[in-house]
């Protein structure tokens, strides 16, 4: 599903080069749910952006779904950001102006389908979320679970095969952080791929993959885990 | 896509309405003083009268005096009008015209039967009857005087205006019009002329006045005190207190339009004029070298140069004014589009090409455009009434809005909101998708 190999991502500011991701190395197969942890500022959001072909990395090589994202032009990173990857932010970004499913038709403009094709997508992806009564609601009218259900919302409407979610809940109290994570688990039971960003342990080992990353690079824990519990075994034998 | 643009763009701007209301108002000022100079200049550049512009001729001669060391290359280095003695001449010559007149300007006082109207002054053009055809005027009532009152009858003919102000906009032929030069007959009131300056003057230029009355030419011509408004050139001397001595002498003053019935008649009517002045150097006239001229409309205006000079400067200042504004509008569109800058992302990352966001700028400032084209031909309707209260009746037809100048004045606002927005569009559009997606 999502293949990076030997990814480095440099920010140059004059004189400056600052190293967001280096020698990075990952493989997601479909359906997985992995959840990405690791102290600020170690280059999470740059793997996300790249992931979600934001971002070009400086050099590497990234395949997503069997294909090379190098070398594409914008619209065609575009195209692929629009039918292949949705997005969940820690913060919603939703557009205040917009009603509840304006914002989650945003995505389905881009995409080209007619008005009755848009509405019943639409229809669905807030009946998931539970949020099809609110549908005239402007962001402002809901509470924070609601908007980040919305968000949900408009990431799964296109129907995705992958959904990167960056801290999907830091901004919402435990209880709410609670019911969007089952509605991930839930998705990704349905066959999603998902990429979780987070600093919540809790949540983290919820999800089916836990991987770190420290100074630009990934560290796999449930591989090392793996392999200290193999050693631990081994000790225990000779004992 | 377009509706939706469309919509998103209405969203955009009442959502900054503050911004939004300062670039449609830099637009309106701008857009709106441009207009009001491109309706001076595109009526003062405009052909007045394009069904004949190319058959009608102004008829200069060089008569003046041979010690002048005046060199005639063009037209425009003779005077545009012509002594008595040449007009009359040629009123009676055979010339292959269809039609030609002589006319001149002076002023009179008009003297209301109606108590309630105070009397007031009024240019008088003296020509003969077929001015109005030639020129065509049409006529509301009645019609043009006859060949008989032509010899110096007292008739009148009133334009519209005059017709209205003394008579309410009744049918006045038949009636007796007073004035301080005697009583004339009322035979005929010709509509409100649309043109936007008196192009037939020998001198023509903006806000040069238009004639209120006309009355045949010899009617005042030979009058004593002669009454005169206008330009006149004498170059050889003659008993001032004498009447018949200024009709003969040497000093134009009377303009000259002939109608060909086609413009390919030109060679012949030069040659018939060149004819006329060789006759007359044999009476000891027209000593210099043979200068004979016959100008068209449009070269007649443009030898006068109306729509340049102080036209072209003023078109060029608000021209300059209106870049200004646009300036503005830049930098109102790129803070407002940095504003924006979190929902560009966003919708960067739910799959708009950096296309898709330039397209919808581009129709959200084509918007503020239109907005601010249609208010800036309010601004413009507010400055050209200004502009008539002003300057008075002398400018009226030059600061009147017609269908062309309205749709020319929307498609300037959105052009130019277009060429402002392309750039903060293009900023808005390039910026990196992921920049402004971790916080709002």
């Amino acid at each position: 599903m999502l293949s990076m190999k030997k990814i480095e991502m440099v920010y140059r500011a004059d004189m400056v080069e600052t190293y967001a991701l280096r020698n990075f190395n990952l493989e997601v197969n479909d359906g997985e749910f992995v959840a990405v942890t690791g102290p600020s500022g170690s280059g999470k959001t740059t793997f996300l952006n790249i992931a979600g072909l934001l971002e070009e990395p400086t050099s590497g090589s990234y395949e997503l779904d069997g294909k090379s994202a190098g070398k594409l032009s914008d619209k065609e990173r575009s195209k692929i950001r629009n039918e292949k990857v949705g997005f969940i932010f820690q913060s919603f970004n939703l557009m205040p102006d917009l009603n509840i499913f304006d914002n989650v038709d945003v995505p389905l403009r881009y995409r080209g389908f007619s008005g009755a094709k848009r509405k019943k997508l639409i229809e669905e992806a807030l009946e998931k979320v539970g949020l099809q009564s609110r549908m005239k609601h402007l962001p402002s009218q809901l509470s924070g679970g609601q908007q980040q259900r919305v968000a949900i919302a408009r990431a799964l409407a296109g129907k995705p095969r992958f959904l990167l979610a960056d801290e999907p809940t830091g901004n919402l109290d435990s209880l709410m952080a609670q019911q969007v994570m089952q509605m991930l688990e839930e998705i990704n039971a349905e066959g999603t791929t998902i990429i979780m960003v987070t600093h919540d342990p809790e949540l983290a080992v919820r999800a089916r993959r836990n991987i770190q990353i420290l100074d630009g690079s990934v560290s796999d824990l449930d591989e090392m885990m793996h392999r200290v519990n193999e050693k631990v075994a081994v000790v225990a034998e000779e004992a | 896509m377009f509706a939706y643009y469309l919509r998103l763009a209405w969203q955009s701007i009442t959502r900054n309405y503050i911004i939004s209301s300062l670039m449609v108002l830099a637009l309106a000022v701008g857009v709106g003083s441009f207009m009001i100079t491109m309706t001076v200049y595109y009526h003062a550049s405009n052909d007045p009268i394009p069904e004949k512009s190319d058959r009608l001729f102004a008829i200069q001669l060089d008569a003046g005096d041979v010690n002048s060391e005046y060199k005639v290359e063009s037209s425009a280095d003779l005077v545009a009008n012509l002594t008595y003695t040449d007009a009359k001449n040629l009123m009676d010559e055979d010339l292959p015209v269809v039609a030609k007149t002589v006319h001149y300007r002076f002023g009179t006082l008009i003297l209301p039967e109606d108590k309630d109207i105070d009397y007031f002054g009024a240019e008088v053009r003296a020509t003969n009857r077929s001015f109005f055809s030639m020129f065509n005027a049409d006529f509301l009532y009645g019609t043009s005087w006859s060949e008989l009152d032509d010899e110096g009858k007292n008739v009148i003919v009133l334009t519209q205006e005059i017709n209205d102000k003394l008579f309410g906009g009744a049918d006045s032929v038949g009636q007796t019009l007073k004035t301080n030069d005697g009583n004339f007959k009322i035979v005929g009131v010709i509509k409100k002329w649309d043109i936007a300056i008196p192009y037939y003057e020998p001198y023509p230029h903006v806000g040069h006045s238009f004639a209120e009355v006309y009355t045949p030419f010899n009617t005042f011509v030979h009058r004593e005190p002669f009454r005169f408004n206008g330009s006149m050139n004498c170059w050889k001397p003659f008993d001032r207190g004498n009447h018949d001595a200024f009709l003969q002498a040497e000093c134009a003053w009377v303009g000259f339009w002939v109608e060909l019935a086609s413009k390919d008649d030109k060679p012949q009517l030069l040659e018939s004029l060149n004819n006329y002045t060789s006759n007359q150097k044999s009476l000891g006239r027209f000593e210099r070298p043979t200068n004979n001229f016959a100008t068209d409309v449009n070269a007649w205006l443009k030898q006068h140069e109306v729509a340049e000079g102080p036209v072209q400067l003023m078109q060029s200042m608000s021209f300059l004014f209106l870049l200004v504004c646009l300036i503005n509008t830049v930098g109102l569109l790129a803070a407002k589009f940095l504003g924006k800058s979190t929902d560009v992302s966003v919708r960067r990352a739910l799959g708009a090409s950096q296309s898709d966001i330039f397209k919808q700028n581009l129709i959200e400032v084509s918007l503020i455009g239109f907005v601010g084209g249609v208010a800036g031909l309010l601004f413009a309707l507010v400055g050209l009434k200004w502009v008539r209260d002003l300057f008075g009746d002398s400018l009226d037809r030059m600061s009147t809005l017609d269908p062309t100048l309205i749709i020319m004045g929307v498609v300037v606002a959105i052009l130019a909101s277009i060429l402002s927005g392309i750039y903060p569009s293009w900023r808005a559009a390039s910026a990196p998708p992921a920049a402004n997606l971790k916080t709002q």
